[in-house]
């Protein structure tokens, strides 16, 4: 990736709150056009590096660095950036159409553009129908729809969407989805944060994954899925539950990053991706009587609850 | 103005001030002025009462507006007695002299029930009375005249100011309006930002301007809808009292009410003085998590203080406590304008006044702005007076 391609980089970015280090030396840089997914436990400080990074708290350490279209380095534009926080609402006793306006002029648009974006968003979102209804009338689900579209009616370049899946069902939230992709096709750069993985891992180009404030892991999803989080998973089940010795023994082999105890009988192994994997098979067959065995390559999903154990001590 | 700024002024104004709301509400108001007159128009046409006397009616002296009408009579006294009973006449009234060396008068009423009306013909036959008295000690009518007729006070002063009543009714509404401002204020920073707050919203319009865009709007907005919903309560009232003049009532219009020449320093007094106390409302309300807990929420009423202690010196709008009112930021947009109007103010006094009311504005505004920019991020917990004072003098 050519380095002109970069929107924004972030270097050395540091926060604290009292004693507490909630960011602790995060570099990253988010290229154009990309979906870059940061993700992490609570806590994990996601939400300050991302205030942080479009100018609503200072770092205590480091700097951003934005550059245009051509390269230049540029102060952050506000109008610029379409934000849609964890922690959201709206004006309930306000109508849909009337609110998306607002935000739309607050966000740089002139009254006649406002009006027309408000228009297009509602349409593209299938709630036109309710643009003079109040938004306490609506559902949840819609209701997340204009929180959606006050935070990317004004075309900005950069869109960061903080749980943008929460509170939506799932016709919904493939409606998102597609949502986000066009946005991002529409040549809008998206910085997501989410927990709803499966959606994340067909979504993201880059992932950034925190935890305690730190880098864990950055990359592709493939690069991740190679890195010492990722791996493949033997999902055995056995006839019979395999005796605590035997699963001590497992934990020692070389190899072997975790064990997830399903049920009684049902183990998840995860192991290194250079793992053969008809030796495993074997060797598990020595341990009991198998019912089931399948593999496959280690999902977000897993990484992401192995680096939230890690943060917790209990890996 | 900043164009952000005048966005949020727009959508606060529009959110808190509905025209056509407040319109229904001063049509109903008046309306119920209208019939309340109105009622009471009949109730006192309904409360004439007819009073035959039998004696010397030419003695007795009502008000020219009394509900009792006194009719003299040739009837006898049972005659009347029927009358009463058949509810054709309300009393009968029967006034002698008594002889003797103290000539007095014995007044005798014939009723159905206990009248309700008697207090008002107390004082003229107490007049009778009295006439009577200086009759019998030999004065000449021109004596008897001079004895009767109250002392008459020509008032003259130096400096051509002198104060009525209803200036003083006129002082008293403008410091109730201006309370009223400002309660009006308290409750929409309260809802506008405590509420928002509540309601997350306040992130996204923080990533969208500058938190001293959005304070600054809303300071606007907010204090505009607060002065129009006022202005329409005091509609209402100026309405009230037109009813009241076509009902009859004749009431004085106060000589304060058409010195147009002070308008403009009111008007900047009053903004000032708004402004000055929605800059407080902002930077509290923004500190509250909820209103219903929050150890914070007495600071609100804080500026109901100084607006209000200038009711107990309006006896003496000059005094030394109404003079250093009127020179304090907060105090002075009720004081000012009371010595304005029924007092006497040097021109260094309003200079004074106006340049303290402006740089308490400018300072306020810019520590509000501050606590602001910090308090409305700040959630579950609400900041130790340490915390404050560390937000309000330090550039963010």
């Amino acid at each position: 990736m050519a380095n002109d391609d970069v929107l924004v980089s972030a270097h050395e970015i540091g926060k604290s709150f009292l004693s507490v280090r909630a960011v602790d030396s995060i570099s990253f840089q988010v290229h154009r056009g990309h979906i870059f997914s940061l993700l992490g436990p609570n806590g994990a400080g996601k939400s300050t590096l991302v205030r942080m990074l479009i100018g609503m708290l200072p770092p205590d350490q480091g700097c951003f660095t934005w550059k245009n279209r051509q390269g230049q380095i540029e102060p952050l534009n506000r109008s610029q950036i379409g934000y849609l926080p964890e922690d959201r609402g709206l004006y309930k006793d306000q109508k849909v159409g009337a609110t998306l306006e607002y935000f739309g002029a607050l966000r740089g648009l002139s009254p006649h553009a406002a009006k027309q974006a408000a228009a297009t968003w509602m349409s593209r979102l299938e709630i036109e129908q309710y643009a003079n209804s109040k938004l306490e009338t609506l559902s949840k689900g819609n209701q997340q729809k204009v929180q959606i579209a006050t935070a990317v009616l004004h075309r900005p370049d950069f869109v960061v969407l903080d749980e943008p899946f929460s509170g939506l069902d799932p016709i919904n939230q493939e409606l998102m989805l597609d949502l986000i992709r066009k946005i991002r096709d529409a040549g809008a750069t998206v910085l997501l944060s989410a927990h709803q993985l499966n959606l994340v891992e067909r979504l993201a180009d880059h992932v950034l994954l925190v935890a305690q404030g730190r880098e864990v892991l950055s990359g592709s999803v493939d690069e991740i899925r190679r890195s010492p989080f990722g791996g493949k998973s033997l999902h055995v089940e056995f006839e019979q539950a395999l005796s605590a010795e035997s699963l001590s023994s497992l934990r020692q082999m070389k190899g072997v990053q975790e064990i997830v105890e399903d049920h009684s009988k049902a183990i998840t192994l995860h192991i290194h991706t250079d793992q053969n994997q008809t030796e495993w098979l074997n060797t598990l067959d020595a341990m009991g009587k198998i019912r089931s065995f399948h593999s496959d390559a280690t999902s977000l999903h897993d990484i992401y609850l192995r680096v939230g154990r890690k943060a917790k001590g209990a890996i | 103005m900043n164009r952000n700024v005048f966005t949020v002024a727009k959508w606060e104004f529009r959110r808190y001030f509905k025209l056509r709301d407040q319109l229904v509400g001063v049509a109903s108001l008046l309306i119920g002025a209208a019939i309340g007159f109105g009622a009471v128009k009949f109730a006192q046409s309904s409360n004439r009462v007819d009073l035959a006397v039998i004696g010397s009616i030419s003695d007795l002296e009502l008000p020219p507006n009394s509900d009792i009408h006194l009719v003299p009579t040739t009837e006898s006294l049972e005659e009347l007695r029927a009358k009463v009973d058949a509810k054709k006449l309300d009393g009968v009234l029967t006034l002698r002299e008594t002889d003797g060396t103290n000539p007095n008068y014995h007044a005798e009423l014939l009723v159905r029930n206990q009248p309700s009306w008697l207090p008002k013909l107390q004082p003229c036959l107490d007049r009778a009375k009295s006439k009577l008295a200086i009759q019998n000690a030999k004065l000449t009518s021109d004596q008897l005249e001079q004895i009767l007729t109250p002392q008459q006070v020509t008032i003259t002063s130096t400096t051509n100011h002198l104060v009525s009543n209803p200036d003083r009714l006129v002082a008293i509404g403008m410091m109730s309006a201006m309370v009223l401002v400002s309660f009006l204020g308290l409750s929409f920073f309260m809802t506008g930002i405590t509420g928002e707050k509540q309601q997350r919203i306040t992130e996204q319009i923080v990533s969208a301007i500058s938190p001293q865009a959005w304070i600054d709007g809303k300071l606007i907005g907010l204090t505009a809808a607060s002065f129009a919903s006022t202005s329409s309560i005091l509609f209402t009232g100026l309405a009230t009292y037109g009813i009241a003049w076509l009902a009859g009532y004749g009431f004085v219009l106060p000589g304060s009410l058409t010195r147009w020449d002070l308008l403009p320093v009111l008007l900047v007094l009053f903004v000032g003085g708004a402004i000055f106390w929605n800059c407080f409302y902002a930077a509290i309300s923004s500190i509250i998590n909820d209103p219903n807990t929050s150890a914070r929420s007495g600071l609100l009423f804080v500026p109901m203080l100084p607006l209000s202690a200038s009711f107990f010196a309006i006896p003496q709008p000059d005094g030394l406590a109404m003079r250093i009112l009127s020179l304090i930021p907060g105090a002075s947009s009720t004081a000012m304008p009371i010595r304005l109007l029924i007092g006497e103010v040097a021109w260094w006094e309003l200079a004074i006044c106006l340049a303290s009311l402006f740089l308490g504005v400018a300072l306020l505004r810019l520590i509000a702005g501050r606590i602001f920019a910090a308090g409305i991020m700040l959630y579950g917990k609400e900041p130790n007076w340490r915390e404050l004072l560390h937000w309000a003098f330090t550039k963010q």
